[in-house]
Parts: C-alpha cells; sequence; structure tokens
C-alpha cells in the first residue's frame, strides 16, 4: 500500500516523458524539414538524402526550386545519392562566372533564321535531331536573363548551358520549333522585328503572347528589320542616328505594349553592330543584345556584343557537336 | 487500472507522433539527426582535403567551415579554416600582382587569367574584378565630366572631335543641344572613336523623291520623311508620298500602342487617301481596347478591395459595349459570384437571388450558391406562410396578407400563398360591403 503512490508518481512522470518526447519532435515534422540544416546562407546545408532522392528532389526540398538539382549535382561531383547519405546543398552561387582551375565557362548561343529547306534555314528533321542530341549530351537552355546574370558575374550557370534563339517569328518557328522545344523541355528566345508580325507567314500577337506565357522569351530585331549600320547614301550622320533610335525605340514599345513585359534583348538586325548602336541599345534600356557571328562567351565577353553561333542546313551533326563548347582552357590554378 | 498507464503512455505516444507525421522525422532523425551530423565530420575533411588537392580551394574552406560546425572537437578545423583563409589570399594577392606586371610587359592574356584566377579563389576581390571589366569587359558607354562653360558642342568637339556630334551627347543624357552644362556634371557618351568624320557634303540629292521612295522601301520611315519635305512640295507625287509615309508611320505607331502619335500622323492624311481609313479603323480598335483595358483594370481594383458591386458595375457597362472581352466577362462572373456570396452571408437572400439570376450557367460555384439561395428562401417563404394562416385563423386579414405576400415575395412559386391572398382579399372585400 506505501509504494502505490510513488508508482503512481512514476507512471505520471512516465507519460509526461512521452508525451514531451512527442511534442520536442513536432516541430520538424511540421516543417518537414531535416533537423540538421545549417542556418547560414553562405555555406552549403549537410542534409542526408532520403530512399529513392534525385537532386532534383533535393533542390525541390531545400531551395524549393527543383530547376536548381543542377548546382547539387555541380557541387557534390555526382548525379545519385543513396538513402543516408551526406548531401552539400549550395545556397548561393559557388562559382560565380563559371571559373575552375582548369577554365572558364563559354556560353554558347545558337542562332536559327527559320526552319525550313533552303539553304540558311534548319530542316524539321535536323532541327529535331539537333535538339535531341543537346538533350542526351545534357545540355540545359537558358534565358537571356540567367545568361545576363552570368555575365555580370552574380550568377551560375549549369556547366552544359546553351541559349537558343531564332531570328524571325515565323509560322514554322511556331508550329515546328516551338513544340519541338516544348516536347524536350526546351526554351528560347524569339527575336522578332515588330512590323513583321501578322504578316503572311509570320506569328500574330496572340501567338507570340501564348508563347511567351509557355517561358519564351520574346527579344526585338529592329522595327523593319533593316540593318542599322548601313548608311543611305546622301541621308546624313545625325537623320541615319534618329532614324535608328526611332527604329530600336518603337519596336521595343511595341513588344512592351503587345507582350506585356519590357523587351530586354537585342538582336542586331542582319547581325551588324557598331560602337553607336551598340551605345543606344545600351542606353535605351536593352540589357544585352546580340550579335549573329560564332565566338566564345565567357563571363567578361561584351554583352552588348554577344556571340551566336549561325546554325543552317549546311551544318551537319560533327560540325554542330563542335559548335557546343563550354569551356575554354585556361591555367587558374 | 494504473497498470495500464505506460500502455496509455506508449499508445498516445505513437497517435501523436502518426498524426503529426513524426514518425518520418523519427527516421529523419535517426537518418540525419545531431549522431549522423556529428558522424559526417570525418567524411567532409576527407571532401575539404581532396578539393584542395585539385585546387578547389573556396570550395575546401566551405566543407572546413562545416566541419568546424558539426565536430564534436572543432579545433582541427579551426586550424586547417585559419590556413586556408591564409592561403587563398596569398594566392589572390600574388595573382593580382602578376596580373598588373603581365600588363606592364603587354601580356594582355596571362594578365587576364591571374586577375580570373584571383577572382576564382575570391569572387568578391574588387582590383581583380574592376581589371576585368575595365580591360577585357567591353561595355559600349562611358561617362565624361563637364567642365566650366561645357555645353553639348564643346563636348563633342572635345570626346569625338566633332561638335557635330553635339546631338549625340543631348541624346545620350537626354538635355537640349544648347544646354549650358553645370561643371562637374557626369555625362554618358558613346565609346566612338575619335577621329573627325568625313563631312557629308551637303549637297542636295539629284532626285530627292526617289531616295526617299527608296528609304520607304527600307522601312525608314523618318529618313523617308525627311528627304520627303525637302521635295518639290507641289508634286503630286511628293505629295502622295509623304501621305504614304505618315499613313505607314500611324500603322507603327498603332501597333506600338503611342496611339496619340498615331492620331496625329493620321491627321496629317487627307480624307479618301487609300489606306486611311483601315488605318482609321486599327486607331479606334486600338483606342477601343486601350479604353477596355482601363476599365477593366479599373473594375480589377474594385474587386481586390471587395467592393464587388462597384466592380460589377463596372464590368456589365463594359460589357455591354465590349461583349466578347473574355477577361471582362471572367472577371464579371467572379465578382458576381462573390457579391451574391457576400449577400448570403450577410442574410440578404433576395438580393443574392436578384445578383445570382446573371449568373454564368457555366460557373459551378455559382450555381451552387444560387440553390442554396433559392432552397433557404422557400424554408423561409414556409415560415411566412404559416405565419400568415396563423394571422388569418386570428382573423387579421391585413397581417396575414402581408405575411403571404413575404413568403410570396421569397418563392414566387408558393401557389397556396398567392390563392390565399385572393381569398383573403376577396373576404375583406366582402366585410367591408357588409351592411
Amino acid at each position: 500500500m506505501s509504494n502505490q503512490p510513488i508508482r503512481h508518481q512514476s507512471y505520471r512522470i512516465l507519460i509526461c516523458a512521452a508525451l514531451l518526447i512527442a511534442a520536442a519532435l513536432l516541430p520538424p515534422a511540421i516543417h518537414g524539414e531535416e533537423m540538421n540544416t545549417a542556418p547560414s546562407p553562405l555555406l552549403p546545408l549537410l542534409v542526408g538524402a532520403r530512399h529513392a532522392d534525385t537532386p532534383t528532389s533535393i533542390a525541390q526540398r531545400f531551395l524549393n526550386d527543383a530547376a536548381m538539382g543542377w548546382m547539387i549535382v555541380e557541387y557534390n561531383g555526382r548525379e545519385a545519392f543513396s538513402g543516408g547519405e551526406s548531401v552539400l546543398v549550395p545556397t548561393a552561387p559557388f562559382r560565380p562566372g563559371g571559373l575552375t582551375p582548369d577554365g572558364y565557362q563559354t556560353v554558347p548561343v545558337l542562332a536559327y533564321s527559320d526552319i525550313g529547306d533552303s539553304t540558311e534555314q534548319v530542316s524539321r528533321s535536323a532541327f529535331y535531331d539537333q535538339m535531341r542530341w543537346l538533350k542526351t549530351q545534357g545540355f540545359v537552355t537558358i534565358t537571356p536573363d540567367q545568361l545576363t546574370e552570368f555575365m555580370k558575374f552574380s550568377g551560375q550557370l549549369p556547366n552544359r548551358s546553351v541559349l537558343i534563339t531564332f531570328d524571325t517569328a515565323s509560322q514554322s518557328v511556331y508550329a515546328t520549333g516551338i513544340p519541338i522545344l516544348k516536347e524536350l523541355g526546351f526554351s528560347a528566345t524569339v527575336f522578332l522585328s515588330t512590323d513583321g508580325v501578322g504578316r503572311r507567314n509570320a506569328m500574330t500577337w496572340n501567338q507570340i503572347r501564348q508563347s511567351h506565357k509557355d517561358g519564351f522569351t520574346i527579344g526585338c530585331r529592329g522595327r523593319s528589320g533593316r540593318s542599322l549600320t548601313r548608311r543611305t547614301s546622301g541621308q546624313t550622320f545625325e537623320a541615319h542616328f534618329k532614324s535608328v533610335a526611332s527604329e530600336l525605340r518603337l519596336a521595343r514599345q511595341a513588344i512592351k505594349t503587345q507582350v506585356d513585359d519590357p523587351c530586354l534583348f537585342l538582336a542586331y538586325p542582319h547581325g551588324d553592330t557598331n560602337d553607336l548602336v551598340s551605345a543606344m541599345a545600351a542606353k535605351l534600356g536593352f540589357a544585352a543584345a546580340f550579335i549573329r557571328r560564332a565566338g566564345d562567351n565567357p563571363f567578361f565577353a561584351d554583352r552588348y556584343g554577344i556571340h551566336r553561333t549561325p546554325i543552317d542546313n549546311r551544318i551537319n551533326a560533327e560540325q554542330f557537336a563542335t559548335v557546343l563548347t563550354t569551356r575554354i582552357p585556361a591555367d587558374l590554378n | 487500472m494504473r497498470r495500464l498507464y505506460p500502455v496509455v503512455a506508449i499508445i498516445a505516444t505513437v497517435i501523436l507522433c502518426g498524426c503529426a507525421g513524426t514518425m518520418n522525422s523519427v527516421s529523419a532523425l535517426l537518418s540525419g539527426g545531431p549522431w549522423w551530423t556529428a558522424a559526417q565530420a570525418g567524411n567532409l575533411s576527407e571532401r575539404a582535403r581532396s578539393l584542395e588537392a585539385r585546387g578547389e580551394l573556396p570550395m575546401a574552406l566551405d566543407h572546413w567551415r562545416l566541419v568546424g560546425r558539426i565536430a564534436v572537437d572543432p579545433a582541427a578545423a579551426v586550424r586547417e579554416i585559419s590556413r586556408l583563409e591564409s592561403k587563398i589570399a596569398e594566392a589572390v594577392h600574388a595573382h593580382h600582382q602578376n596580373g598588373m606586371v603581365e600588363l606592364k610587359n603587354n601580356q594582355p592574356a596571362a594578365a587576364r587569367n591571374h586577375f580570373l584566377a584571383a577572382l576564382r579563389l575570391d569572387p568578391t576581390f574588387r582590383p581583380a574584378l574592376i581589371q576585368i571589366n575595365a580591360r577585357f569587359s567591353p561595355f559600349p558607354l562611358a561617362v565624361h565630366l563637364s567642365a566650366p562653360g561645357d555645353q553639348p558642342v564643346t563636348v563633342a568637339k572635345a570626346v569625338f572631335g566633332d561638335e557635330e556630334k553635339a546631338f549625340l551627347v543631348a541624346w545620350f543624357n537626354d538635355l537640349p543641344v544648347d544646354q549650358a552644362l553645370k561643371p562637374g556634371t557626369l555625362l554618358i557618351l558613346p565609346k566612338l572613336e575619335k577621329r573627325p568624320t568625313k563631312k557629308v557634303r551637303k549637297k542636295k540629292p539629284l532626285n530627292q523623291l526617289a531616295q526617299s521612295n527608296r528609304l520607304l522601301a527600307e522601312n525608314d520611315l523618318d529618313g523617308a520623311l525627311a528627304l520627303a519635305v525637302q521635295a518639290n512640295p507641289n508634286d503630286p507625287e511628293v505629295q502622295v508620298l509623304i501621305h504614304t509615309i505618315h499613313l505607314q508611320q500611324a500603322t507603327a505607331q498603332i501597333v506600338s500602342g503611342l496611339l496619340e502619335a498615331a492620331r496625329s500622323s493620321l491627321a496629317m492624311v487627307p480624307d479618301g487617301f487609300t489606306g486611311k481609313d483601315a488605318a482609321e479603323e486599327a486607331l479606334q480598335a486600338a483606342l477601343q481596347r486601350r479604353q477596355t483595358a482601363l476599365v477593366l483594370a479599373n473594375a480589377r481594383d474594385y474587386f481586390d478591395k471587395g467592393e464587388y458591386q462597384q466592380s460589377l458595375a463596372r464590368l456589365e457597362r463594359l460589357l455591354e459595349e465590349t461583349p466578347d472581352s473574355m477577361d471582362a466577362r471572367d472577371l464579371a462572373t467572379e465578382a458576381r459570384y462573390r457579391l451574391a456570396l457576400d449577400h448570403f452571408d450577410h442574410k440578404r437572400f433576395l438580393e443574392a437571388r436578384k445578383v445570382l439570376e446573371k449568373a454564368d450557367e457555366g460557373h459551378q460555384a455559382s450555381m451552387t450558391l444560387n440553390e442554396t439561395v433559392r432552397t433557404r428562401l422557400a424554408s423561409l417563404a414556409q415560415i411566412h406562410y404559416r405565419n400568415g394562416v396563423k394571422h388569418f385563423i386570428n382573423e387579421d386579414l391585413k397581417s396575414a396578407i402581408d405575411e403571404w405576400e413575404t413568403a410570396l415575395a421569397y418563392d414566387p412559386n408558393h401557389d397556396n400563398a398567392r390563392e390565399n391572398i385572393d381569398n383573403a382579399r376577396r373576404l375583406m372585400q366582402k366585410i367591408e360591403t357588409l351592411p
């Protein structure tokens, strides 16, 4: 009889302890987070992979963005993780500018004139094969926004990044090119001359708006698409300057009005620019501008003269592969 | 009974854990908890050493910093952090110095690689980034500080070697070309090679009309207009050309949303000129679209503030004018539903029913609410009907009629109420006509 109160007391303590343990475990359960996340925004998070985790699922869980899985792959140097294995999740760019001990990153930018069978165009089958090849080689399509951040040395891109661009908003691009890209999970940038929209064989503004909604960037190629560097005989320097300014300003304004998003990227018509036209592009608010000439695009390249490699029916599969250089060797040790 | 306490405690814990999904956290705790974390210190140290061996010093440093946080004894990590920080700082400094030396030796590629190496080791090292940006990363704009007495003309002469480029100074800085500049004004200028440009001989072109036509064909409307207005204004061909240019300008301005400018351009084109009517139509359509967008934005503002009545009133007016506006229709459907719901929540069932009379049959929530409102009104009608009967039995015919009329208002299909009203009125008439 005398032991009874002590025993009851023990039971009560036991119950309280059990409830306390359960309560202590509640917060992490509610947040669905691991318990060992590092609070610093600069250091990577040290986490344990769960069964059947992938870089994408880990990125979704800890960075709230599945598309950042590539950062986990590149930081850890591996593409798969088994349950319980330690994984480091970078929370900030860890290699701005793509600088490594053995070189630096360059971003290939592909310039397609149109989808079709003429020499300057690329056929549907060749385009499909090229995109499939990019997919199988692990390339990731980026937007001009991402490229601009990279070139400002404030962003990092996947090692195998590529920017795909079209120099026309044609019906072939809309009906053939864009569906192929969407099927493969790719995006692209369409540079258009605003006067051509809605004309025969060209996309309508509705189609352009739809493409923009689907994640395609709409860039500008002037209002009429005429060369900005060529001065007509008899035209004064000042008259030419004013006509170029009007050409760019009206085109930019038209895209902003129709797409309801600022137009930040310019592909110089005919692929040409000069010091003055580049300066005008910068002054008018374009964040970057593209020429049509093969070349490297490291982070320190000219943002108003970004190289684009023209791809057409004359390029075979082997040549296409050589265009896709993503690393320039250099001793940066 | 008390013997069952431990069992109750275990069951309660399991239920609590299960309800909150904590079992998952228990497994997470075992596979990722403090014990697991501490056990990773060795693994991370090994990775840090491997990274350092491959030259990835910043990543190695991050690894050691992590080890310092999780290791039971962080002393070794602290030593490694200190060592690596010094090693990185020395290497960054050396690369910067070597880069400057290579620049002096006129070896830009080698210099660039040294600056890049410094940035790789320390991305926040500004001196290297400044060198890269200034020497290897071209940017088309430069800055210039104005001197006392400067004007765009003097700046153009000093910077471009050509005072006729004063308009460039003005354009790039949004200034009038003849504005006197305060000393020390920061000007943005294009980077152009300083060379006197070849003067374009200002002789009149032999055939301005042909030149202008050629520019028009190239879609250079401003250039074409500038030439056309210099040609003989009495020449009918010149007049047609000028009208065509104005018309094309108007069309481009409409697409760009510059509707006032388009209106001005169209005003320069005489009535009856081929294409003017179509451009006028396009302008009117664009004006209508802009007006629609404004009203829609206004209605959306009211909607967002919860003022559904105001929002709906604007949308209904808008839909009378532009019945095809899908955005307006969708927002009106939503506003109507929210307004009806608000009436319903405040027991204004008649108002709710009135609003829902125009509800879109495809809007499921509206249809469900409509059904609920009608059911509620029918039950209220029945209450008033019964009240009317009570009054009738008590020979208070006027109150009975009032109640039945209320019942009829709530439920227009309440035939008994309608019939009773008629009977009661007849009865009242008879009573009034009795001698």
